[in-house]
């Protein structure tokens, strides 16, 4: 590029002052999401937090463990909520039901424990905590599995895969930091 | 601020404002600078018409306002929206007449603006809460709605669903102007659910001659959890406005309550000459109505009264109520929405079972006290039959100007649902607090515990990042300068507005916290309490918010809200403060006094919002302890059939 090129479009870059670069932006979120198992998911999520229009990668994996905590304690919630309308006879389905809220909720600190670790860059235990995160649905299946009495309600079945569905999300989304 | 650990001296609030400016930049950066716009505007060449969600969505008549940069400065030239199509106000006018000119907001700046847990719709214009309930495991909220741009128009009705009246999905529009008689809008109304199982929707519509009628609607599926599709009935409109009474003036029916005569009533608030009234009419079907003689209320020269609401508190229990209860342990709330001012109030009083009249607890209310000091209207409550509770949602209006709404594609939020409950302890008031379902969005938290601030100082504290916090704190005065405090003319102080905000200093404050500030303190918040010792040496305290200096934009409002609260012997100061970005709600005294206030700082954003004690007090040390917790965000997002349950 010539001299004078450099500086017409200096003069004319002066003549518009105010626009600034945004570093963060819709193409990264769809660009992030692509590499991610569930993409609609990815996408509907990033884009109903406001501060991801202006967020990097690091940032994005963020808020999407802001949902995985969203997610895990509600559902530990609905699972304290289903413990208090048991029979007071039926001591299994209280104590599965005990056992279940306790795993979502170690559920939701793998996710704390993840957000500090990507504020530090340590990618490598973010992605560890939260495969732990993803495993922990697993444990409270099988906690039903066990007595086969106990149906595993539908509601907590749609329950563990979302959470799941977050979980993958999460992990395409640090693949591609660090 | 970093190595500065607690406390710190700062000089005090500086009394005189900087006068808001856009800076230039400095000569030694120009060539750096445009080196880096150039490369902006090279790849703003490139990327041409890629749709930024910042960009405005205008009418037609918009058209000259569209822009997906940011306008150059221009005197700001309001203009009215309502008043000629028969509502109240809906645009900013505060700054109508002052030669203000429009600030250059970029992408950066509006973007985060949007609130992370409020409700509010992906884009465009919102106003006035409708027809909230509790439905087949469903909390349900409508709302005014302009499909096609970021002001007041062309309304219809909004919709969404919650499990906890904080994770929001967004459904299709509930209802739309397809008829004759709400071709001209679909305006407010309530929800009454029967006990037989129907859900009745009352609302206003604007005819084609803009005559304001009362329709009835109604799920096209009750067995839909959902409540998707609704039915306009084929008899509408089934009350007009009656004799005497303006068709511009007649409008927001209420929920309806039962009594023991059989017949349910609702009420519309409207107006004769300057006196705001409100007309009962009674049904048994919500088709055919029959008008009751007097009005439920009247106040003279308040003007016409939107959006009035009529509802029972419990005198001794700490629960809601159905609307239709009534008794002995029960007092009446009349709340209205005044056209003139743009504020609510409510006064309490009893409806008398034997002759339907609501009569005042204080003769002398007049229209009544307000629900929140900064900017709330139309709000509305509903009994949530699931965890018994009365519920209220109120409307939280932009404070900016209209160019700046239409640029960044978007306005208003509703508050955060409060429950409302009498105040046992002064009998006079009532109390709201958030719903307690707000309290699922805390992350991590950081206690401060007695925090001393000396007189005159500011004190940081470390919170990694301030835009989305829930803070509760208490503050204590040193007894000492409170005994020794003189008397002041309290009646010269009556209100936040008259005392030169947080930075008139006298000697027991004002003093509380800084919020969405920035390290510098070029741009911050005060939330404070400012107490006075009165005539008969009687404590006062006042609770305010402060937004001369809350952004160096000078298109936004700038003024203080607030007012007194009564603290009763031996309760401490206490506060509870909800920041959202843009939006701040504040609760002293556990509810007894709320400001809710609209804030558009230019540098106090993203990773630079910083939060700080300030006593601003000349004599009165201040020991505060807090509890401040990082908010999630409330992700409201489209309803996807795949993803309902997950949050």
């Amino acid at each position: 590029m010539g001299s004078t090129n450099i500086f017409l479009l200096s003069l004319l870059s002066l003549a518009f002052p105010h626009y600034i670069f945004v570093a963060g932006d819709a193409n990264l979120i769809q660009n992030t999401c692509k590499n991610t198992k569930y993409y609609d998911l990815c996408l509907s999520s990033l884009k109903s937090n406001p501060t991801s229009l202006n967020a990097d990668t690091k940032g994005l994996a963020a808020i999407m463990v802001g949902i995985g905590i969203a997610n895990t304690t509600a559902t530990s919630s609905y699972l304290s909520s289903q413990l208090l309308s048991v029979n007071g006879n039926d001591t299994i389905k209280k104590k599965v039901l005990k056992e279940c809220s306790d795993k979502y909720t170690y559920a939701a600190d793998a996710f704390q424990a993840s957000v500090k670790d990507l504020g530090a860059e340590s990618y490598d235990y973010a992605y560890m905590h939260i495969t732990a995160a993803a495993d922990y649905p697993n444990a409270c299946h099988n906690a039903f599995k066990r007595y086969s009495g106990l149906a595993y309600p539908p509601e907590l079945a749609r329950r563990e895969d979302g959470l799941k569905h977050i979980c993958f999300v999460v992990l395409g989304i640090i693949d591609l930091l660090g | 601020m970093e190595g500065c650990t607690l406390p710190c001296s700062y000089s005090p609030l500086p009394a005189e404002p900087t006068p808001a400016r856009y800076r230039p930049p400095k000569k030694a950066t120009l060539m750096v600078f445009s080196g880096l716009l150039m490369l902006g505007l090279v790849l703003a060449i490139i990327n041409g018409s890629r749709d930024s969600d910042v960009r405005a969505n205008g009418n037609a008549s918009l058209d000259k306002l569209k822009s997906s940069m940011p306008l150059p400065s221009e005197p700001l030239q309001p203009v009215s929206r309502g008043p000629s199509a028969g509502v109240s106000e809906k645009s900013n006018l505060v700054m109508a007449g002052v030669n203000v000119m429009s600030f250059p907001w970029n992408n950066t700046m509006l973007s985060w603006q949007r609130t992370a847990y409020h409700f509010q719709p992906e884009k465009n214009w919102m106003n006035d809460p409708n027809g909230p309930m509790f439905y087949k495991g469903w909390y349900h909220f409508f709302y005014q709605y302009n499909p096609n741009g970021a002001v007041w128009g062309d309304i219809v009705w909004g919709h969404a669903v919650s499990r906890d009246l904080i994770h929001w999905l967004h459904l299709p529009l509930a209802m739309i102007a397809d008829e004759w008689y709400d071709i001209n809008g679909v305006w407010t109304g309530s929800a009454t659910l029967l006990p037989d199982g129907q859900v009745i929707m009352l609302y206003t519509g604007s005819t084609n001659e803009s005559v304001q009628v009362q329709n009835l609607a109604y799920p096209a599926n009750l067995s839909d959890p959902l409540l998707i599709n609704w039915v306009k009935y084929s008899g509408n409109p089934v009350l007009l406005p009656p004799r005497g009474i303006n068709f511009k003036d007649f409008r927001d029916p209420t929920t309806a309550w039962y009594t023991s005569d059989g017949r349910w009533h609702i009420a519309i608030g409207s107006r004769v000459n300057t006196t705001g009234i409100t007309l009962v009419y009674h049904t048994k079907d919500f088709k055919s109505f029959e008008l009751l003689d007097g009005v439920l209320h009247a106040v003279p020269a308040t003007g016409m009264w939107e959006c009035v609401d009529f509802y029972p508190v419990s005198k001794n229990a700490e629960q809601g109520l159905d609307t239709s209860v009534n008794g002995a342990e029960v007092k009446h709330v009349f709340k209205t929405s005044l056209d003139n001012d743009k504020h609510d109030y409510y006064a309490l009083g009893t409806y008398e079972k034997a002759n339907g009249r609501w009569v005042p607890d204080d003769p002398k209310i007049g229209i009544g006290i307000r629900y929140d000091y900064g900017i709330f209207y139309a709000s509305k409550t509903f009994y949530d039959v699931r965890k018994g509770r009365r519920v209220l949602w109120g409307w939280i209006g932009e404070s900016d100007s209209e160019n700046a709404d239409v640029q960044k594609g978007w306005a208003s939020v509703q508050s955060i649902p409060r429950t409302v409950l009498l105040d046992k302890k002064t009998g006079t008031n009532l109390l709201q607090w958030p719903v307690e379902e707000v309290d699922s969005l805390r992350l991590s938290s950081k206690e401060f515990d007695k925090v001393e601030v000396r007189p005159g100082s500011v004190v940081p504290l470390d919170v990694e990042t301030a835009t989305q916090l829930d803070i509760v704190a208490e503050f204590e005065l040193d007894k000492e300068a409170l005994e020794r405090a003189n008397q002041t003319n309290v009646e010269s102080m009556i209100s936040c507005s008259t005392s030169g905000g947080a930075a008139g200093r006298a000697a027991l404050g004002p003093f509380g916290l800084l919020v969405l500030a920035d390290d510098g303190l070029s741009e911050y918040t005060p939330v404070y309490f400012y107490v006075a010792k009165g005539a008969d040496g009687n404590l006062k305290t006042f609770f305010c918010v402060d937004q001369s200096r809350s952004s160096e934009a000078s298109d936004v409002n700038k003024q203080v809200y607030g007012s007194s609260v009564p603290v009763l012997k031996d309760e401490k100061l206490s506060v509870r403060l909800l920041v959202d970005h843009s939006i701040v709600e504040s609760f002293a005294q556990g509810g007894r006094t709320c400001i809710t206030s609209r804030v558009y700082p230019t540098k106090a954003i993203y990773g630079a919002t910083r939060l700080f004690l300030f006593n601003n007090a000349t004599e009165a040390t201040v020991t505060c302890s807090l509890k401040i917790w990082q908010m999630n965000s409330a992700f409201i997002r489209p309803f996807h059939p795949d993803q309902e349950t997950w949050i």
